[in-house]
């Protein structure tokens, strides 16, 4: 069990240095943490499929799959940001960054796996 | 000579948040292995509300912030936090929960949303009164 947190933890320390670079780049913009979480979520897909067909070794899966993806995406900023919005009583924005988010996500990641 | 100074501030600011999330992904993993049900992804959907909420309560803290160093603070929110939650797990288990049960999908999802959502306006909600309280004092 060491083995695999340190496996993950590995994947975790590159996962969140790329996401606070993308931030950076954007300026602290929400339209980093959708790249972020968008692009995460195709790879994570893509790395699944490969996962389930037992194509790449089970080491990949946690370093890349849970440790980089898991920690490359976020829940917890689009959480403060979509709320930010709100309070900003942007609320089109609010509601188009929350949809924008899942659904084009969830698309890519369906037409992946099934 | 300031350059250097920025470059050297940025170079730890990027190490802190990556030590941050050594930290945040290891818990991940770890509540995801103590709470392992078949059915519905409980693990995530715990790790993704409490992290909510964590996160804009320490955010709009009217005191962490002070008391912590700019690096310290980010290694805690960006790296910590932001690698506890995660998004990418989601969007996979509403795709593969929509292939075998596509109702308990959509509850996965609005739940998380919701849920999440509702965290963390709780959280900010929360230090927000904090921070109007002691003003007022």
């Amino acid at each position: 069990m060491i083995i695999q947190i340190l496996l993950v933890a590995t994947g975790g320390f590159f996962g969140s240095m790329l996401r606070f670079y993308i931030s950076n780049k954007c300026h602290k913009h929400f339209i980093g943490t959708l790249i972020a979480n968008v692009s995460g979520s195709i790879l994570l897909g893509i790395l699944l499929k490969y996962h389930l067909e037992n194509a790449i070794p089970k080491s990949v899966w946690l370093i890349l799959g849970i440790g980089f993806c898991g920690a490359y995406t976020t829940f917890s900023t689009f959480g403060n940001e979509t709320i930010q919005l709100m309070e900003a009583k942007q609320f089109r924005s609010a509601l188009l960054y929350v949809i924008s988010t899942f659904f084009v996500s969830i698309g890519i990641v369906w037409s992946i796996l099934i | 000579m300031s350059a250097g100074i920025k470059g050297r501030f940025r170079v730890k600011a990027y190490l802190a948040v990556g030590i941050g999330g050594i930290i945040g992904s290891s818990l991940r993993y770890l509540i995801s292995l103590l709470i392992s049900v078949a059915s519905f992804p409980w693990s995530t959907l715990i790790v993704n509300v409490t992290g909510a909420f964590l996160l804009t309560f320490i955010l709009f803290h009217p005191s962490i912030k002070a008391k912590l160093s700019p690096i310290i603070f980010t290694a805690i929110t960006t790296g910590i936090i932001g690698s506890y939650t995660t998004f990418s797990t989601i969007t996979v288990e509403v795709v593969m929960l929509l292939n075998s049960n596509y109702v308990l999908s959509i509850i996965y999802l609005f739940a998380t949303i919701f849920g999440g959502l509702f965290c963390s306006y709780l959280g900010f909600r929360f230090s927000y009164r904090l921070s109007t309280g002691s003003i007022e004092k």
